[in-house]
C-alpha cells in the first residue's frame, strides 16, 4: 500500500543524474520538453529518443517501471492519435462509406504519439533522479527572481512542499478509514452512480476533517518553532553548481541542437 | 471461532518499502474467549487482526471463520464482516455522520437492519457501553468528549452484533477512569456471550481480563497460551520485548516466597489477599 501512495517514482539509487544540481535537471528538461513541440522530423525525435534511453541507462532505472510511467498517458495517447487519424482533412488514402484517414491525419497522429512517449520519458528520467525535496527547493530556487515582481515565490514553494509531504499521509489514511467502514459493512464501488457516491461520504468527509485537523496542528507547530512567512531561512542542503552540471547543460544543448537542425532522412 | 493456518503477509513486495508484517502464523480464536494480543511496535498486531475479517488478504495460508474460508473467492465478505465486528485504533477518527444516531445505526443498517429493529440496536449498543440513548442519540458525535467518542464508536460496531469483537487498541489516548469503564464494558459484553480479541500495550489490562496472551514478535508468533503462564511461567514478557507491569513482579516475589501463592488479576485482589493471608 504504502509504496503505492509514495508520490513519484523516485528512485533511490545513486547515478550521475542523481547528483546533477535539482535546479540545472528541473531547467533541462523543462526545454527538452518544449523542445519536443518545435521540431519537424523523425530524425530529430529519434535523436531525443535516444538521448533519453541514454539518460534513462544513466539513471540506473529499470525499464518496467518505465514502462509503468507511460500507462497513465496510454489512454489519452490512443485517443488524440485515432481522433487525428480520422478527422485531419488532407489527401485520403483510405475510404469506407463516411470514414477517411488521410496521409495529414497518419503523419499527425505519429506525431503526437511520439512527443506524449517522450514527454513521459524525460518527466520520468526528472522525477526518478530528484527527489520530492530537491524538486521543490530546486523549484523555489528557480522561481526565487519573481519575487521582484511580487510573486509569492515562499508561499508557492512552501505549499507544493507540503502537499507533496502530505499526499502520501492522505492516501495511507483514506485506506485506514475505508478499511474501517468495509469493516461496518459499508461497500465501495456497489450499485447506481449515485448510491456510489453516497458511499462516499463516510470516507471523504473523515478524511477532511482529520485533514483540517492536521493542517491546523502543522501550523501551530511550524509556530511554535519560530516558522515566519517571508523571513530569510537557512537551508540544510545548499544546492551548488558544480563541473558535472556544466558538462551536463553543454551536452544537453547539443543533442537539442542536433536535433532541431537535423535534415530529415528519408 | 476464527482460526489461522501458517498465514504470511509481505506489504510492497519488490519495492524499497518492502516489510514482513507476518510470518507463518497460525492461531485459533476460540468461542467466548477473552484473547489478548500484544508485541512491540511493528511486531505485525494490527495487520493480523485485519486478517480475521478479511480486509487484507494473506501472501500465503488460510484464514477460517466459523468454517468459512474467508478469502475464497466466492466468500460474502459482509458475512464475515457481521460475524467478526473489528474496531480500529482511534475509531472516533472515522465518524462522518450528523448524529450519534446516524453513526451507530451505519453498521446495521449495512447489514440490512431497519425500523424498529434498528433503533432497537442503535439503543441496546449505546446502553452496552454505558451511554444513555435518549440523551445522546440526536447530539453531534464531534461534540462528545473523548471518552464518550470513544465508546460510540465502539458502539457502531457493537450495533451489528458480531459475535466476535476484535479491537485494535481500545483504550489508547484514553485517561484512566475512561479506561477502567471501558475494560469493564468490554467484560461484559464477553459475559453475554461474545468472544473478545483486543491489541494492548497496557499489561494490566491483559493482567486484568484476558483468558489468554497471543504475543508477536517481528511478526512471528512467539507465545500463545494462558494469561498466567505469560506472566508467570517463564519471561515471555521480556522475550516480547515488553515491561511487566509491578503488580506481575510484585507477585513473581511472593511466588519466589510462597509457591502456591495465587494468580491475582487486580492490586485490589492482591492487597486483599496480602491482608487477610500474608501479613
Ligand atoms: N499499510 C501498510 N503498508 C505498508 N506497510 C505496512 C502497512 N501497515 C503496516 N505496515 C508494516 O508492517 C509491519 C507491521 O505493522 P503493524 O501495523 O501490523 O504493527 P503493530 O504491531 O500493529 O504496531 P503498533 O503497535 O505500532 O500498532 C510494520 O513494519 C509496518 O511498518
Ligand atoms: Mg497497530
Amino acid at each position: 500500500m504504502r509504496a503505492k501512495f509514495a508520490l513519484g517514482q523516485y528512485n533511490y539509487a545513486d547515478s550521475f543524474l542523481h547528483r546533477l544540481d535539482p535546479r540545472v535537471k528541473i531547467l533541462l528538461i523543462f526545454f527538452i520538453v518544449i523542445l519536443l513541440f518545435f521540431v519537424k522530423t523523425i530524425s530529430g525525435y529519434l535523436i531525443l529518443f535516444l538521448f533519453s534511453v541514454f539518460l534513462i541507462v544513466l539513471s540506473k532505472s529499470n525499464f518496467s517501471s518505465v514502462m509503468r510511467s507511460i500507462k497513465p498517458i496510454l489512454v489519452l495517447l490512443i485517443f488524440t492519435a485515432v481522433f487525428q487519424i480520422f478527422f485531419t482533412p488532407g489527401t485520403v488514402i483510405f475510404q469506407y462509406k463516411f470514414v477517411k484517414i488521410t496521409a495529414q491525419g497518419v503523419k499527425l497522429a505519429i506525431y503526437i504519439s511520439i512527443r506524449l512517449i517522450l514527454l513521459s520519458f524525460f518527466t520520468f528520467i526528472l522525477t526518478s533522479t530528484t527527489s520530492n525535496i530537491e524538486l521543490t527547493d530546486g523549484f523555489e530556487s528557480i522561481i526565487s527572481p519573481l519575487k521582484i515582481f511580487g510573486f509569492p515565490a515562499q508561499e508557492v514553494s512552501l505549499m507544493i512542499s507540503i502537499s507533496l509531504r502530505f499526499v502520501p499521509v492522505l492516501f495511507e489514511e483514506a485506506d485506514r478509514i475505508m478499511k474501517a467502514q468495509m469493516s461496518r459493512g459499508a461497500e465501495f464501488n456497489k450499485g447506481s452512480l449515485i448510491e456510489r457516491a453516497k458511499s462516499f461520504l463516510p470516507l471523504l468527509l473523515p478524511l477532511l476533517l482529520n485533514a483540517l485537523n492536521r493542517a491546523d496542528k502543522l501550523a501551530t507547530a511550524m509556530e511554535a518553532r519560530g516558522f515566519v512567512i517571508g523571513q530569510k531561512r537557512t537551508k540544510y542542503r545548499e544546492m551548488r553548481l558544480s563541473g558535472v552540471d556544466f558538462l551536463a547543460i553543454f551536452v544537453t544543448i547539443l543533442v537539442m541542437g542536433i536535433s532541431i537542425v537535423v535534415r530529415e532522412f528519408v | 471461532m476464527i482460526k489461522l493456518r501458517e498465514v504470511s503477509l509481505t506489504y510492497d513486495i519488490g519495492t524499497i518499502f518492502q516489510s514482513t508484517a507476518l510470518k507463518n502464523v497460525s492461531l485459533e480464536i476460540r468461542d467466548k474467549e477473552i484473547v489478548s494480543i500484544v508485541g512491540r511496535i511493528g511486531s505485525g498486531k494490527s495487520t493480523l487482526i485485519q486478517l480475521f475479517n478479511g480486509l487484507i488478504p494473506p501472501d500465503s495460508g488460510k484464514v477460517i471463520v466459523d468454517g468459512i474460508d474467508v478469502n475464497a473467492k466466492n466468500t460474502n465478505l459482509k458475512i464475515i464482516r457481521r460475524k467478526v465486528g473489528l474496531v480500529f485504533q482511534y475509531p472516533e477518527e472515522q465518524f462522518f455522520a450528523e448524529s450519534v444516531f446516524d453513526e451507530v445505526s451505519f453498521g446495521p443498517k449495512n447489514m440490512g437492519v431497519s425500523g424498529d429493529e434498528l433503533v432497537q440496536c442503535v439503543h441496546s449498543a449505546l446502553s452496552d457501553v454505558g451511554l444513555n440513548p435518549e440523551i445522546v442519540s440526536n447530539l453531534s458525535p464531534f461534540n462528545l468528549s473523548g471518552g464518550e467518542k470513544r465508546r460510540v464508536a465502539i458502539a457502531s460496531i457493537i450495533a451489528m452484533n458480531p459475535d466476535t469483537i476484535v479491537l485494535d487498541e481500545p483504550t489508547s489516548g484514553l485517561d484512566y477512569l475512561n479506561k477502567k469503564m471501558l475494560i469493564s464494558y468490554l467484560k461484559r459484553e464477553n459475559a453475554k456471550g461474545k468472544t473478545l480479541v483486543f491489541v494492548t500495550h497496557n499489561m494490566e489490562e491483559v493482567l486484568e481480563i484476558a483468558d489468554r496472551v497471543i504475543a508477536m514478535k517481528n511478526g512471528e508468533k512467539i507465545f500463545d497460551g494462558p494469561t498466567e503462564d505469560f506472566f508467570f511461567a517463564g519471561n515471555f514478557v521480556e522475550l516480547a520485548g515488553l515491561d511487566a507491569p509491578f503488580l506481575v513482579k510484585a507477585q513473581r516475589l511472593m511466588r519466589k516466597r510462597y509457591a502456591n501463592f495465587p494468580f491475582c488479576r487486580t492490586v485490589d485482589e492482591f492487597l486483599k489477599l496480602l491482608k487477610e493471608k500474608y501479613s
